[in-house]
Formats: C-alpha cells, structure tokens, sequence
C-alpha cells in the first residue's frame, strides 16, 4: 500500500513538471535570443586551440581580429583594423581603430597585442594555428596602431591570410594571467562578450555596448545575446529549429531540406559555397602517372547528374580550382574535362586498356563530407561503365586522412575547406614538394603559382589564376568536381547574411 | 564476503592493466595518428612533428605505456590532446550525466520490464506471453539512434513538447554538488527545475530503456518459470497457499537473483554503451567525449574514459555480490556469515 502510495505521489510530481510548459522553459528571456547550432567540436576555450571556421568566427566575434571578408559585399572589411596597405611585395602595413574599449573597460588593441598574439599561435604548445601564418616573418610595431607584417617572400594574399583566422588577444592580460586569461579574463574587443565556454555543450556571448561597425551601420536590431549550442546530428538541428529551440540551423544537408520547405515559420537560406570537392590522384602511383587515364575519369564521372539527382541541386559543378564563389574567378575556363563518357573508353583504349582495366582503388571518407560514400558508390560505378576495374575502400576517416596525408592513398575523394584565395591551398596541394597528397609536379605551375604571389594589380593577377587554373583542369593532377552548396536555416524572424564559408557577422543580423 | 569482495576489487589491477595495454596497442597500430588529427587540413609538416613532440607521440609506444602506467598509479591520466586539460577531471565533469541518463533508463526499463516479465510468466503461452515476446524483441532489436531520431521528430519537431536535446539550458542557475541535476535541484530546493530537468531527460531515457525492457522482461519471465517448476512451490501450492501468497512470499524472492544479476549487468552496458543517445541527444556524458576523443585518437583521453568504465563496470559488480549477499540467505550461509 505505502509503495503504491508513493509511486502514485512520484508519478503526479513527475506529471506537474512535465506539464508545464517546457520547451518556454528552454528558452532563455533576455531580449533578443538567437540560439545557433554549432556543428564543429567546440572543445577549448583557448582561442588558438582549435582550428576550423565556426571557431574562427567565434573569436573574432568575442576577441576580435584584424578583419573579415564579406563574402556577400566581396571585400575584405575591417573589425579590428581599419587600415591596410602593401608597402613593398614583402611588407603589409595595418593600422588598428582607435577609440575601442576592452570589454572590462580596459585599453583598446594595441600593436604590442597583435605581436603577443602571433607569439602565441607560434609558441603556446596549445596553438594549431601556425600554419596560416607559416608566410609571416615577424610583425614589427611601428607605433602603438600600427605595425608591418614582414612576410617571407611575396604575399599578395596576405589579408585574405590574416583576415577571419589572426584572434588578437590582449598581451598584458596574457602576462598577468597566463593561460588562466583564456578562462577567468575572456575579454577582448569584438562585438559580443563571452559569458559562458561549456566545451562541448554551449558557447553564450552577449552584444558588447561599445562596440560600434567600422562603417557606422546600425547593430540595433542585433541579437542581444547568442548562443552557441553543440548539435552535431542534422535531424536534431532541424528538430530544434522546427519547435524555436534554435533560431539559426546552420548546415542542413540536400536531404533534409524538403523539411523545412513551404512553411511560414522557417526558412532557407542557400549560398555558394567555398569548399571545392575533388577526385584526387596520387600522381606518382600507378597507373595514374598516365595523363590519358586522369582524363578518362574525369570524362566518365557525369557531375551535373550527381548534381541534380544524388544532391538534389544543392551543389555547383567546378571545373578547376577556382570556381564562381571564389577570389578572382573570371569565367569559366577555355577548355573542361566534360561527361563525354566515350571519350572515356576512347582514352583507356589509347592507354592500352581496350579489353577492361586498369585495376584501381578507390577511397572516401564517410559522413565527413556531404553524402560523401554515395557521391563515391556512384562514381565508382560510373568509371565502371566505362571500363575501370574498381574497388572501393570506405575507411573510418582518421585512417583515410592518415594516408591521404602520408600520400599512401592512389585515388580518393575529398573536399578542401574554405578556399577563397587559392594561394595556400594550391600550392600546397599541387605545388612542387607541396605535400605527398597528390605527388603532382610541373614547373608551369609552380612558376604561374610565383608569379601570382608577387602580383600587385588584381586584374593581372586573376588572369594569372585563369591560366593555373586551365594547367591543373588540362593535366588533371586532381578532377574538380563541384562546391557544395551551405543550407542555413532560419525562423523565419531572423534575417541573416550568409557568407560562402558558412560563417555570418552577427552585427549585421537582424531579429524581429 | 570481505574477504571475496576484497578479490573482486583487487582484480581490478589486472584487468586494467590488459585492458590498457590492448587499447594502447590498438590505438598504436591504427593508420591515423593523432597529430594528423589534430592539426588543420593546411598544416605543414613542420607543425604536425611540433604536435608530435609535444604529446610525446615520437616515443616509443613502450615508452609512452609505461609513462601512462606510472601516472595512472598516482591517479593521473594526463592531458587531453584535443581538449588540454587534465583527463581526470574531463572525465569527472562528465560522469555525472552519464551516471543520471543510465540509472534512469534502468530504473525506467526495470519499472516496466519486472511486471510485464512476471505477467509473461504466470500467463506463460497465453496471448499476453506473445505480446510481451513481441515487445521484448522490438526493443532489443531496435536501433537506439533510429528509436531516438524518430521520437525527437515526434515529441520535438511535431508535437513541440519536448527539447530535442541538451542538458540545462543557458541561464539556468543550479548549484552543482553531485552534477546529477536531480539530485542537485532537491538538495538546492530547486524543485521548479524538476520538471524542466526531467523534460530533458525523457527522450534520451525512453531510447535507452526501450533496448533494456525486451532483455529485462525476458530474463525475469524465465527466472520466474524456473522457479515455479521448483518443488517448494508445488508444496506450496499444495498446503493451499493463496496464488498472490505464493507470488509474493515464494516465487519472487526466489527469483530475485538472476534479475539483480541482469539489472547489474545492464547498467554497466548503459554507462559503456550510450554513446549514440548521447550524441544523438547532444547529451554532454561520457559517451559524447569517448565519440570526440576517438574520433582524434586522443589516446590519454580514450584511455582514461575506458579505465573509467573498467572501473566501473566492476565496482557495478561487486554491489552485486553485496547485493546477492543480502538478499540471498544461501549466498550467506556458504561464506559462512
């Protein structure tokens, strides 16, 4: 009797809690809330720790940085900085804003701060970040806003480099505090304050008052405070927007987006996006040392109806590196490895493979990209039709990156993030000595690839990267396949701009 | 019983000592190293032998296990590679919420499980029997992320009454004493977050216990046929004794044993085994930093999670033989209490 008492006492209090309203319970009351889900691993609230957009972007929010791209607008834009200039090919002169006031109230960013933080990205053993400033020679102050960055060689890019990835964080707080700054004194200059760094969970920043836009634009209608909350299942992210838990789901992938069509509270956002997708060759493995079988993939592989069908349209076929959402894309390219599944079998038969072959391997990763095993079961059945022999390798993805990297995979399928200005990341890849990755070399190339780098006048220089481009599109050491396409989704009272990487500037937000 | 209870939690020395060599030289032999990992896409070669040297990696695997076996005896498990801090309290900081999420799916799945087993057995054959059977191995043969996915879609998405996922929302103030929420929220008289905690905890515990309630049921309708082939319940039945009577007095005690042991085993399997609800959920537990960790190859961090659940695991079992011990007076009189 007592028991059943007493579950009956413990099923009622159960029942009055849950029956309250819960999901308004969720949802936190200050002002204007907007809840954004985060899809990359938030594991460290040091802001050198980690190195993937989304946490970029969170920095320079809170910390502040140089300045950012606006992918929308097309040009770079200041936060910190509000002045840039090349003073010779190796020397860029950046002078900060005036008049800004940390978030504790202390001194705004100085040239001292920028040197400390590029020390730190090279020193503090927690840094993964120095490879974006691997150009950088040193930053000499020239007063206490402004300094040069002295790069090694020519560094056209630099901006674009240093730009959305270089957090300028305070020295003297660094000095007092060491490493403790990062988690009692989380204070910098940008346009929202950290309140909370729960890794894993949650990220909560409320608008700095002080903060004003470089070009005077309004921040009123801003969120008052944002949160950062880790989702990293698109079903749940969609879920979440659906019932309000979240205003902004950031990267809904092809197949989920019917959900969130023809409704009146949500809606969709689709925007160009940055990170090319590409079948890789290791051009020093065999048999792709032959440029007749690269070109015979690249004509077997049928990419608008991979587009269409398999991606529902949410992708842009690429030929070359350099594509429409891109730094000095100025067309498309005089000549293009098009579906031309003939010349395909055409091309093997030249190879001596007219009766079947060659044998291959094929590799992709699973679930790192979007639909990537399905995109790769395709192709492999693509390059069948044609007559390639292929085996397809699905390994768990630190395995597939361990070879990837180690130029141990033959043929693969991968995507490279976040190429605006393909400088870095071509010559890394395609460069001579560049990385074991793709193994390709050819000293027309490397020498366009120079040239670009020394290249002051824009109009020149994107013609230098038309010409890059056409070599990689007619040796093909890689065939580009398409960019994917970055699906936002939005209630339907928030008005967000959405740059090609995925990443937005909160001031600019509006909610209603 | 001290003397088997100390046994069992000496044993605990070899076991974790297996269990961190195996998982050492998995880890070691696996292709993907956790300097790759950890770097950017662009990184030079320069950086990653930089990460190398400074996690150790460019030692000897031999070197770096027996480096690990002497902090471990001072019960330090290093340093995360991904998350820089300290695993140990890593690993504290998220037991709590994978101790709550597991204890409650038990105890929800035992709550449903113990009766519908019992009726299966005392209408053994009968169309309730078939029903349970159904139910049981719908559960244990339904995917939990399938299961969770389509009760958020429900619950969450379609209905709007439950969150999709999480654990206490941003501005939500509760003093944490044991990190289980909610205990901390009646031990702080914060019982206007009950309902607010408990809201959080519905989906990810109704996943879980759903895969429980098809073994538990099993096990304890087995348990209970068993026992009522025994002669005492015959004799029982015999000398008149009420149908209830013999339900209460004789058939359930008598098998309370295997349910115990199935109740024991099935929480270690819910602590070591919620990975996926935990993701799925954005459930901030043990199984969300195992994903991360093993994702990275964060050895010391895989490790430790695993000596946590060795550990665990273990301890799980010895409250069983205590448990055993005092619900069982035979256990009693063979150790001679």
């Amino acid at each position: 009797m007592k028991v059943r008492a007493s579950l009956t006492v413990a099923g009622a209090l159960a029942l009055a809690g849950l029956s309250s309203p819960v999901l308004a319970q969720n949802k936190p009351a200050a002002g204007r809330t907007m809840t954004i889900t985060a899809t990359e691993p938030m594991t460290t609230d040091n802001p050198y720790g980690e190195s993937a957009a989304p946490v970029y972007s969170l920095w320079c929010h809170t910390y502040g940085c140089l300045g950012r791209y606006d992918h929308v607008r097309k040009k770079p834009v200041g936060i910190l900085a509000e002045k840039w200039e090349a003073i010779d090919p190796t020397t860029w002169r950046f002078t900060l804003r005036k008049g800004l006031k940390r978030h504790d109230g202390g001194p705004g960013p100085t040239s001292a701060d920028v040197v400390h933080s590029l020390k730190r990205i090279r020193t503090d053993p927690e840094s993964v970040q120095s490879s974006f400033i691997a150009m950088v020679e040193k930053i000499v102050p020239v007063d206490d806003h402004t300094f040069d960055v002295v790069t090694k060689g020519p560094a056209v890019n630099l901006v674009m480099a240093l730009f959305d990835r270089l957090i300028v964080t305070s020295a003297d707080l660094y000095e007092k505090h060491g490493r403790e700054a990062d988690k009692k004194f989380a204070v910098g200059w940008g346009p929202y304050r950290l309140e909370e760094y729960l890794a894993d969970r949650r990220v909560a920043m409320r608008k700095n008052p002080d903060w004003t836009e470089p070009d005077g634009s309004s921040t009123a209608q801003s969120p008052d405070l944002v949160i950062l909350q880790q989702m990293r299942e698109p079903e749940q992210r969609i879920n979440a927007l659906l019932n309000n838990e979240v205003q902004v789901a950031r990267l809904v992938p092809p197949q989920l987006v019917r959900r969130l069509e023809n409704r009146s509270d949500v809606k969709i956002v689709k925007t160009g996006g940055i990170e090319v997708m590409f079948l890789a060759f290791n051009n020093k493995m065999e048999p792709w040392t032959d440029v007749r079988l690269r070109k015979a993939v690249a004509h077997a592989v049928n990419r608008p109806l991979i587009v269409e069908r398999l991606l529902g349209g949410y992708a842009e076929v690429q030929d070359g590196l350099v594509g429409p959402n891109q730094f000095c894309f100025t067309g498309p390219p005089d000549r293009a490895n098009a579906y031309d599944p003939a010349k395909a079998k055409a091309l093997l038969a030249e190879a001596g493979y007219a009766s079947g072959g060659p044998e291959i391997d094929f590799y992709t990763a699973v679930g790192r990209y979007v639909s990537d095993r399905q995109v790769a079961e395709v192709v492999a059945q693509m390059l069948r039709q044609v007559g390639f022999k292929v085996k397809l390798h699905t390994p768990e993805y630190a395995n597939f990156w361990a070879d990837v990297r180690r130029g141990r995979s033959p043929f693969y399928y991968m995507g490279r993030g976040s190429i605006f200005d393909p400088s870095d990341s071509s010559g890394q890849l395609f460069g001579t000595g560049g990385s074991p990755r793709v193994q390709y070399s050819n000293p027309k190339f490397d020498q366009l690839l120079a040239a670009q780098y020394a290249e002051q006048d824009e109009e020149k220089r994107c013609q230098l990267w038309r010409q890059i481009n056409q070599v990689l599109i007619d040796d093909v050491p890689s065939h580009f396949m398409w960019t994917h396409s970055v699906v936002t989704g939005l209630r339907a009272n928030v008005d967000l701009e959405v740059g090609s990487s995925g990443e937005f500037w909160l001031p600019d937000a509006k909610m209603k | 019983m001290v003397r088997a209870i100390a046994w069992r939690v000496a044993g605990v020395v070899p076991v974790l000592f297996l269990v961190t060599l195996v998982l050492f030289l998995l880890l070691r032999l696996a292709p993907g190293d956790a300097a790759d990992l950890l770097v950017p896409d662009d990184a030079t070669e320069a950086e990653i032998q930089r990460i190398r040297e400074r996690w150790g990696l460019d030692r000897p695997w031999i070197e770096q296990y027996a480096s690990f076996l002497l902090n471990l005896m001072k019960l330090d498990l290093g340093r995360s590679y991904r998350y820089g801090e300290d695993v140990f309290a890593l690993i504290a900081s998220r037991v709590p919420a994978t101790i709550e999420l597991a204890s409650l799916a038990l105890l929800v799945a035992a709550v449903i499980a113990i009766p519908l087993g019992i009726l299966a057995a005392l209408r053994k054959g009968k169309a309730l029997d078939g029903a349970v059977s159904v139910f049981a191995i719908a559960g244990v043969s339904t995917p939990t992320f399938w299961l969770g996915i389509l009760l958020v879609l429900l619950f969450s998405a379609e209905l709007q009454l439950l969150p999709s996922g999480g654990r206490l929302p941003y501005g939500v103030q509760l003093p944490e004493r044991t990190g289980l929420h909610l205990v901390d929220a009646v031990l702080a008289g914060r019982f206007d977050l009950i309902g607010l905690i408990l809201s959080q905890l519905v989906l990810p515990v109704l996943t879980l216990a759903f895969s429980m309630v098809g073994i538990i049921s099993r096990i304890t309708r087995g348990a209970i046929i068993d026992v009522a082939q025994e002669e005492f319940i015959t004799t029982s039945v015999a000398k008149g004794l009420t149908r209830g009577s013999i339900i209460r007095h004789h058939l359930l005690p008598n098998a309370t044993v295997p349910i115990t042991t199935i109740l024991g085993l099935e929480l270690g399997v819910l602590i070591s085994g919620s990975i996926i609800v935990e993701v799925v959920f954005s459930w901030p537990g043990l199984g969300t930093l195992l994903y991360q960790a093993i994702s990275v190859r964060d050895i010391p961090l895989v490790t430790g999670i695993v000596v946590t659940y060795t550990t665990l695991f273990i301890l799980i079992n010895v409250v069983i033989d205590i448990i055993y011990f005092a619900i069982d007076p035979r256990i009693r009189a063979s150790q001679g209490a």
